[in-house]
Order: structure tokens, then sequence, then C-alpha cells
């Protein structure tokens, strides 16, 4: 086999073998092969760098639109331990949908509401429970 | 007077009827989105759950736990399912409905 088809062989990137250098084939056979394989790493490099590209923007997206961490943090402390399993999950994703759709400010808004409705009703049993057992210790203590 | 049948609430009636309308992708923010859109007010996801959880106690769905995606932070979703006893409680509710509001011109639908 031939020094440079030896080398042609061997590239496995452009880096090897870098687009557009010039270089001198023993045979018509060898020149064939050296242009059939610059134009497939010329193609395998152009996919590398779409498919990088996509992971980026995917993991720029995923990270542009995270949900508010202490809006996350409060609905936790609100939540039973069924309730965390789902809920939080639940929220992230219509968070991301609208902040894509109508930007972070709203999204947040809109996140901060729903974590304010989900836990009100707790809250408001909470104080409440917490109101009569204060009458029933009151009561007690006047017997 | 016969079986004693169990009428559904209102928000339960529509919650149920989100669940059948989704079918396969009946999860918690599907729901959440479906009820929303239907009721043109934005519900609260904890009121949401704590519907199907309290039609799940009475028999009407069952859920089950589904895949985690990167788009929910890793956590899960949670599936549900009209069972039999719920398609009866909603012809049930709807039957009744149909008998008040018919005799007095309302349409029932």
């Amino acid at each position: 086999m031939s020094k440079s088809v030896e080398r042609m062989v061997n590239a496995r990137s452009h880096e090897v073998y870098p687009l557009g250098d010039e270089h001198t084939f023993e045979t018509l056979e060898d020149e064939q092969l050296f242009k059939t394989l610059k134009e497939a790493a010329k193609q395998a490099l152009i996919e590398m760098q779409e498919k990088r590209l996509k992971e980026m923007k995917t993991s720029f997206d995923l990270q542009s639109h995270i949900a508010p961490q202490l809006g996350e943090r409060l609905l936790l402390l609100v939540l039973s331990k069924e309730e965390r399993v789902n809920i939080p999950g639940d929220l992230e994703e219509e968070y991301r949908g609208i902040a894509a759709k109508h930007g972070a400010r709203y999204a947040k808004l809109w996140y901060y509401k729903q974590v304010a409705a989900s836990a009100w009703p707790i809250v408001r049993k909470a104080v409440s429970l917490g109101l009569l057992a204060w009458v029933a210790e009151w009561i007690r203590r006047r017997a | 007077m016969g079986e004693q049948k169990d009428y559904l609430g209102h928000f339960e009636e529509i919650v149920l009827l989100a669940v059948l309308r989704l079918g396969e992708n009946a999860y918690g923010a599907k729901i959440r989105q479906t009820v929303a859109e239907a009721t043109e007010r934005d519900v609260s996801i904890g009121a949401v759950y704590a519907t199907l959880d309290r039609l799940e106690r009475k028999g009407y769905l069952k859920s089950w736990q589904g895949e985690a995606t990167p788009e929910r932070g890793g956590r899960a979703k949670r599936y549900f399912k009209v069972v039999g006893a719920g398609v009866q409680a909603l012809n049930d509710t709807n039957a009744v409905r149909s008998k008040l509001a018919g005799a007095l011109g309302f349409d029932a639908a």
C-alpha cells in the first residue's frame, strides 16, 4: 500500500488530513480514494457540528427556562410526601412551555400564582387547626 | 328507591371528563391545562390533584407513575385513567342534570 493511501486509510478526521491540502498521488486510484475520503470526512465533520449545535441549543433551552428555585422550595414546604413526587415536575413542565411562549417574567408570575393557589388551602387548614387547638387549650385552662 | 347513586361535584365532573378526553396522555400537567382551557380559568395544580386523589379514593380513577423527563427536572409523571365506576358516575350525574334541566327548557348537553 502506498504511503499516501496508508495515511488516508488511517485518517479519521480533518486533523489528520486537513481539508484543502494538495497531495501527490502515485496512482489515479489513490487520487479517487483520497477524494472520496475527503468528502466523507467533510460530511462527518458537518454532521458532528450540527449534532453539537443541537445539543447546545437543547441544553441552553433547558437551562434558560428552569422554574424559580425559591418558588419550588416554597412549594416543597407545603406539599405532602406523595405530592412532592409529581407536582413540582408538572409545574416545571408547564413553566418551560409558558416561558418559551410568553417569556420568563410572565412564566415566573404564573409559577408563583400556582404555588400560592396550591399552598393556600393547606396553610388555611393549618391555621384553622392551629386556632382550634389554641381555643381548646384556652378552654382547658379556664375550666 | 333502588340502588344509591353517587353524583359528582361540578369540578369533579370537569376533571373526570378531562381525563377521559386526554386518553393515554392524561397526566397532571395536561389535565390541568385541559381543565383551564375548557373553563377559561387558571385552575391551580393543587386543586386538580386534590380532586384527582379524591376521585381515585372513590374508585373512579386509577393512577400510576410514568417516565421522568428533563423538561420536568427529572421528575416522573403521574398518569390517570377513568375506570368503569367513574364512567357510571358521569352517566348518572348527566342523567340527573338532563332530567332537571330538560323540563326547564335548558340545554342539558
